[in-house]
């Protein structure tokens, strides 16, 4: 009885593990890939995971799956980590744009105010030792 | 006045379009312009032209793929070689029905392209062809649906097969 159930549960274990084996490439890389598109939207450099993915595909039609597997384990992992950080990523780049929303509106009536002062200035600097004499010839 | 009022407001001019130019580029939205994904056949030196005309039953030649994505996301892509007539071609919303015989597959970031030598066999063609389309499907994966989808977008190659 001990045996038979000893069995059974090493069958079981077998076939589940062929299951896993037998798993396709597109239920790996495709919920990775809609995870990169989610990091991408929220501005988060994603680059070196995709070529990470790319690699990890040409692996694995190569017959390397036991590679294929290790590169997308690794993905995996830094996509998890990279998902903690995406709200903070985002809230940085809408920070950056406003800035430089904010530096570009501001620019032409900062223009228009200080232009004329400054070249006031530099003009003034430039004739600094100049003398104005009543009367004189322009020679 | 020292400095010309007609030069000055030129030069306000010049800076306000230049700061409207520079908030229409930060705020613009890249995903926002036109999306599409493109394939390419190319020779063994992965080069336009120099294509094989002629091949036997069963060999196998050497091209390769060039596979473009403008989609504004990360592309999880497949191309599917299957071997037909000039009856049996693709068209851009469905797919040729002969059977697949291999298949390639890739992710590319927006805006990248991917060049792959590929070896493909010329199967034997039925008693009376000679006159063979090599064709090559792009697919692109649906991460919402989990599955693939025909883009649209396919080559050929015609080849006579000698006997």
């Amino acid at each position: 009885m001990l045996l038979t159930l000893l069995t059974l549960l090493l069958a079981l274990a077998a076939l589940q593990g062929s299951l896993v084996a037998a798993e396709s490439i597109d239920d790996v890389v495709g919920p990775l890939v809609r995870d990169l598109e989610e990091l991408r939207r929220s501005r988060v450099d994603v680059s070196g995971l995709v070529a990470s993915l790319d690699e990890a595909t040409r692996l694995w039609e190569s017959g390397d799956v036991e590679g294929a597997l290790v590169v997308l384990n690794a993905t995996k992992a830094e996509v998890e980590a990279l998902k903690a950080e995406a709200p903070r990523v985002y809230v940085l780049y809408i920070a950056r744009v406003a800035l430089t929303v904010l530096i570009l509106l501001l620019a032409p009536p900062a223009f228009y105010t200080l232009f004329p002062r400054l070249y006031l200035r530099l003009w003034l600097s430039y004739r600094r030792g100049w003398v104005v004499v009543k009367g004189a010839s322009r020679r | 006045m020292l400095l010309d009022d007609e030069v000055f407001a030129v030069l306000t001019a010049i800076v306000i379009i230049a700061s409207v130019l520079g908030i229409a580029m930060v705020v613009r939205d890249e995903l926002a312009g036109e999306r599409f994904t493109a394939i390419g056949l190319l020779n063994e030196d992965c080069r336009i032209g120099d294509y094989p005309r002629y091949a036997y039953p069963n060999q196998t030649l050497r091209l390769c793929l060039y596979v473009y994505n403008h989609m504004g996301e990360p592309v999880y892509w497949k191309v599917s070689y299957k071997l037909g007539d000039n009856t049996t071609l693709p068209t851009t919303n469905t797919t040729s029905p002969r059977p697949v015989i291999a298949e390639w597959r890739g992710v590319l970031d927006h805006g990248l392209n991917s060049t792959r030598i590929i070896e493909v066999t010329v199967l034997e063609p039925p008693a009376n062809a000679t006159r063979v389309a090599l064709i090559f499907e792009l697919y692109t994966y649906n991460t919402l649906e989990n599955r693939w989808e025909y883009t649209g977008r396919w080559v050929h190659l015609y080849i006579t097969v000698e006997r």
